[in-house]
């Protein structure tokens, strides 16, 4: 095969761009969940928030015409999904493992039935998507320029927020309040936190970004929906979670070697005959899955590394024996 | 605390139990009079099949007389059908397309039609939805994928009087068969050759970018077409394949095309409702072009799709009602474009390249000689031919 | 220590049973009424939705309750549903009531599967009655040690189950996908698919029923789960190490041994109840083998606090959900997704119920 047509000097710069694309969505979801189990939320119901937020982020662009509109409505989408996410494992505290599967169900069942409901046998007519914004002079730099600066605005909008996910969780009060949270929610109370307050805002929080990682797709790339488009990145960005070790930036750095590796196995598949290829096409795409076993492995072989928050997935219960 | 949670499921089925009591009375009263009607028509059914095989394998001669009293006596009867969809019936592509297809023979009159859409794929979800057609006395069920080829196969046996189809493509190897079920074919690789032909025509580079969900066999017979046909325009053409694994994810797709592009691809082609819509999208964006896959998806990038191969499922599923009528059901249903079975649906907005007039030429003369039947497109299924 | 999730007495987790007073009937009452309210509340919103879809709920419900229990036959149908989730859903309660989060039951069931299905196709065992024992020994075994790489890891090196077992998923689909596209691709088909089984490899129905015997299996691995839970020294350290880690470790029990036990056990399950599905309703292997079955049961096990006979009944519920959709869609031409929202509600509503009632107190 032709190894110049995926490393060759030509082909690296659209090889990043696209890795770029393909980590967005994911790595919007994985930053807000890695910000949601800080605080001690295991959150399964992200493929779900994601759906919910590219589904109405289709409709408010498709009735309104205005994509910046779409992209609040799939904030919103994935919000209305945390809420209810909120409601159970904060408000209820049920288990937050059943309550996130059965609200991914929720989301997955009432998109597509929404879907056939609102449109019946007749496609809705596509709108295009959110064009690119280069930045002056900077997008022009030769190279690093188009990939950096020359992306769609969702692209710096979702950069902003991973950076600012992190800056929050380690510089502010609500951030410590956060981590409080997720590792000894009785001493955090102790000191006047409201946990439960904590963790539901953590919980809107990643419905919010996982939301906007399904406009992303639907108004930033596609210009249409069909049924569950997000196809299973709610679950690969939990994955990412772990994979990063629940620190944002290294979420965020997982989400672009993820992206990076399925924009590579795409490539390597056109250059060497895809069917007839000498790897199989499943070992690609089983690879980004193998890489963070391995990640994981090392991370905590080597570090022992601790930096799961303590209290994951448990309700946290004011006056019940907590460490 | 625990025993809290058994005590609700049995709440639950207390609840189910009372209700269904009630409904089992209910029942009783209602749906008699639609087991009196099953049944008697059901055991001539049930030996049909011996005397069936022998009248079909009888001569065609026969066929008129049969038709006869089929003519006179279900002038108004309808035959009813009910079919699966695996995905969604407005999704622009696989599912519209068969959707439209049996819409049209309703709306002509000629079926009484129930549709179940996203229907399950699994061979147990299948076989469960199916044989609630089955069982109501369905005339026949049509399943629309080759996942419903294993759990037709299995279930037909215990509904002779059923007819079953399946869009398997392999007209009688893979192994489903009876004297119920049918198989039809979709024979893309009539509209991909001839579109191909206009790819060569339009194609710069020369290269060929293609991507298909998984790797079957007729996305397999689709690209391979579709490369022929470019190379009797452009014989140095050559093409860049990309497998999905995903029939769902159209973003991935869209990455697909965009990768090709970069490797030097200029018109693509897909095998996949989604990977269609992301390579329709991708196109758009880089102003190049692409074909509709299945159903007329022009809507989509009016400016970049060159024509879109439709398949006119409908006239499969004519065929197969006709023969039922006519007692006359065939194993194997392959509705060529010569029946009209495929169109090649030319975008009059394309914009995005020009195809040379010789391809024109070509793929005009190409599609009279498929229409005609004097030319035979080859079916490249698998590596080895 | 890095145990994940500590003991609470959250449910879902194994409560200890001394910890709850002895419920008295009214308690009792209470939450049977309770829990009758949450289920005519998700049928009531249900119906709402059903009204909006533009179908009579009343009969739409009527229609589901004929169409699931209403027959014989519709009833093997909701058994046939059952019979997956059923054998899943007993694994993952032994593994939830350790508190170990396997939400890898999907891979299990697949490489199962992939590993019963390769030998009941490949090994020229005749009889019946060797070859189906043998082949579900070999699905257990796979999706056992597809689960055991997940408990090895955990035990090894600290590495989250929920993490590893989800990864394992996608790994095992993309390797059955590869089998049947390449090795095990039926020689003389023509699709991605295996050759179908032979006939000594098919399951029998049960008597009198269109239910394949595998449903037999799940039911009389509930006493034996019931018991071992109960009574052997693995069930009591399962437990124990449930309600705390720390604890069980501190009393002499090596969890990372017992962890790795529980998910080779939990995976056994699932790879079962895979090999059965091929033996059973699927007749081949497929890439569509599961719709999801490994993820329904998380819930089934849930849903029945992890307890054995709870499994079972919650099983039943969500295969008569499943088929009723099925019945509502072909008589009141309801899309079939939206079962899928009820189901949905039907849980979220049960946990309700429960903390309503749980409060009370």
């Amino acid at each position: 095969m032709n190894w110049g047509a995926v490393f060759g000097a030509a082909a690296i710069i659209p090889l990043l761009n696209a890795s770029i694309r393909l980590a967005v969505p994911t790595g919007l979801a994985a930053v807000g969940e890695s910000l949601c189990q800080r605080a001690g939320v295991l959150n399964l119901s992200l493929e779900g928030m994601m759906l919910s937020g590219a589904y109405a982020a289709f409709l408010a662009t498709h009735y309104s015409g205005q994509p910046w509109l779409g992209v609040a409505a799939g904030i919103g989408g994935g919000m209305f999904i945390g809420v209810l996410m909120a409601l159970f494992s904060v408000a209820l505290k049920t288990e937050q493992v059943i309550n996130g599967i059965a609200l991914v169900l929720l989301a997955s069942g009432l998109t597509s039935f929404l879907h056939v409901r609102l449109f019946g046998v007749t496609a809705p007519e596509r709108f295009d998507p959110m064009a690119k914004l280069e930045i002056p002079l900077l997008g022009s730099i030769p190279g690093i320029g188009s990939v950096v600066f020359d992306q769609s605005p969702l692209v710096y909008l979702a950069v902003v927020l991973i950076v600012g996910v992190w800056w929050v969780l380690r510089y502010t009060r609500f951030g410590l309040a956060v981590r409080a949270a997720g590792d000894r929610p009785g001493a955090a109370d102790a000191a006047g936190i409201s946990v439960d307050r904590v963790r539901a805002a953590a919980i809107l929080a990643s419905g919010a970004m996982a939301g906007l990682g399904g406009a992303v797709l639907v108004v930033g790339q596609l210009g249409l929906f069909a049924q569950n488009v997000t196809a299973g990145r709610g679950w690969v960005a939990i994955a990412l979670v772990i994979f990063g070790r629940w620190s944002p930036l290294r979420v965020a750095a997982g989400a672009f070697l993820f992206g990076f590796t399925d924009a590579l196995q795409l490539r390597i598949q056109s250059a060497s005959g895809g069917i007839e290829s000498d790897i199989p096409f499943e070992f690609f795409q089983a690879l980004p899955y193998l890489v963070t076993i391995m990640v994981v492995v090392v991370a905590t072989a080597r570090a022992r590394d601790d930096a799961q928050p303590e209290s994951l997935g448990v309700p946290y219960i004011k006056g019940a024996r907590s460490s | 605390m625990t025993k809290r949670s058994v005590v609700a499921l049995l709440a639950v089925f207390v609840l189910l139990a009372a209700a269904c009591g009630d409904d089992e009375a209910a029942e009783e009263a209602a749906p008699e009079p639609a087991p009196t009607t099953a049944v008697p028509a059901e055991e001539p059914a049930a030996e049909e099949p011996a005397a069936e095989e022998p009248a079909a394998e009888e001569p065609a001669a026969e066929e008129p007389s049969a038709e006869e009293p089929a003519a006179e006596e279900p002038a108004a009867e309808k035959v009813s059908v009910a079919i699966l969809l695996p995905c969604a019936l407005n999704d622009l592509s696989w599912c519209q397309a068969a959707y439209e297809g049996v819409k049209l023979l309703e709306s002509e009159g000629l079926i009484d039609l129930q549709v179940v859409d996203d229907a399950p794929f699994d061979a147990q979800g299948a076989t469960r939805v199916m044989s609630g057609f089955a069982e109501e006395g369905v005339q026949l069920v049509i399943g629309h994928s080759f996942d419903y080829g294993a759990p037709i196969h299995e279930m037909a046996p215990d509904y002779p009087n059923v007819k079953f189809a399946w869009q398997g493509s392999c007209g009688g190897f893979c192994g489903v068969e009876g004297p119920n079920i049918a198989d039809y074919f979709m024979p893309m690789h009539e509209p991909a050759y001839l579109s191909g032909i206009l790819a060569g025509g339009i194609t710069e580079s020369g290269i060929i970018g293609a991507n298909a969900g998984y790797d079957i066999p007729v996305c397999r017979a689709t690209v391979e077409a579709f490369l022929l046909g470019a190379q009797e325009v452009r014989p140095d053409a050559t093409r860049l394949d990309a497998f999905l694994g995903s029939w769902v994810d159209a973003a991935l797709g869209k990455e697909a095309t965009a990768a090709q592009a970069e490797q030097g691809a200029d018109v693509f082609v897909a095998c996949g409702n989604a990977g269609s819509f992301g390579m329709i999208q991708a196109a758009r964006e880089q102003g190049l072009s692409a074909f509709g896959y299945v159903y007329d998806e022009s809507s989509l990038a009016p400016d970049n799709v060159v024509a879109s191969m439709a398949w006119q499922i409908g006239e499969t599923y004519r065929q197969m009602v006709n023969d039922i009528a006519a007692d006359n059901y065939q194993p194997f249903y392959d509705v060529l474009m010569s029946d009209g079975g495929f169109e090649v649906q030319m975008n009059p907005d394309y914009s995005a390249g020009t195809v040379s007039a010789e391809a024109m030429d070509l793929f005009e003369t190409r599609l009279q000689e498929v229409i005609d039947g004097t030319f035979e497109v080859p079916f490249i299924a698998s590596a080895e031919g | 220590m890095t145990a994940t999730i500590e003991a609470t007495d959250s449910p879902g987790g194994p409560d200890p049973d001394s910890a709850a007073p002895v419920a008295g009937w009214s308690a009792r009452l209470s939450s049977l009424g309770l829990s009758a309210a949450a289920v005519v509340a998700a049928f009531v919103l249900g119906g709402v939705l059903l009204a909006l879809a533009g179908a009579n709920p009343f009969q739409a419900y009527a229609d589901m309750l004929s169409g699931t229990f209403g027959s014989r036959f519709n009833i093997s149908l909701v058994l046939v549903e059952t019979a997956p989730l059923l054998l899943i859903g007993l694994g993952l309660a032994v593994a939830f009531r350790a508190r170990v989060w396997n939400i890898g039951a999907e891979g299990q069931l697949l490489m199962g599967a992939l590993a019963g299905g390769a030998f009941a196709l490949y090994v020229p065992i005749g009889t019946r009655a060797v070859l189906i024992p043998a082949a579900c020994v070999v699905g257990a075994l796979a999706g056992g040690a597809w689960g055991w790489v997940v408990g090895f890891l955990r035990a090894r090196w600290s590495v989250n189950e929920v993490i590893s077992s989800l990864l394992l998923n996608y790994v095992a689909l993309r390797i059955l996908e590869y089998t049947i596209r390449k090795p095990l691709r039926d020689p003389v088909g023509f699709q991605p698919v295996s050759e179908t089984l032979p006939d000594a490899a098919r399951l029998p129905d049960i008597p009198g029923l269109k239910t394949h015997i595998g449903l037999l299996i799940g039911l009389g691995l509930i006493p034996v789960v019931a018991y071992v839970m109960r009574r052997t020294p693995f069930g009591f350290h399962t437990r124990m190490m449930g309600l705390n880690r720390d604890a069980t470790e501190a009393a002499g029990v090596r969890t990372g041994r017992l962890i790795t036990a529980v998910m080779v056990v939990s995976g056994a399950f699932a790879g079962l109840a895979g090999i059965l599905q091929v033996m059973g309703p699927e007749s081949r292997l497929t890439g569509n083998i599961s719709p999801g079955f490994g993820f329904t049961a998380i819930i089934v096990a849930l849903v029945a606090r992890t307890r054995p006979i709870g499994v079972l009944l919650a099983a039943v519920l969500i295969g008569a959900l499943t088929l009723g959709g099925d019945v509502i869609q072909r008589t009141q031409q309801v899309p079939r997704v939206l079962t899928i929202v009820i189901q949905a509600l039907f849980v979220l509503l049960i946990l309700v119920a429960d903390k309503v009632g749980r409060r009370s107190r």
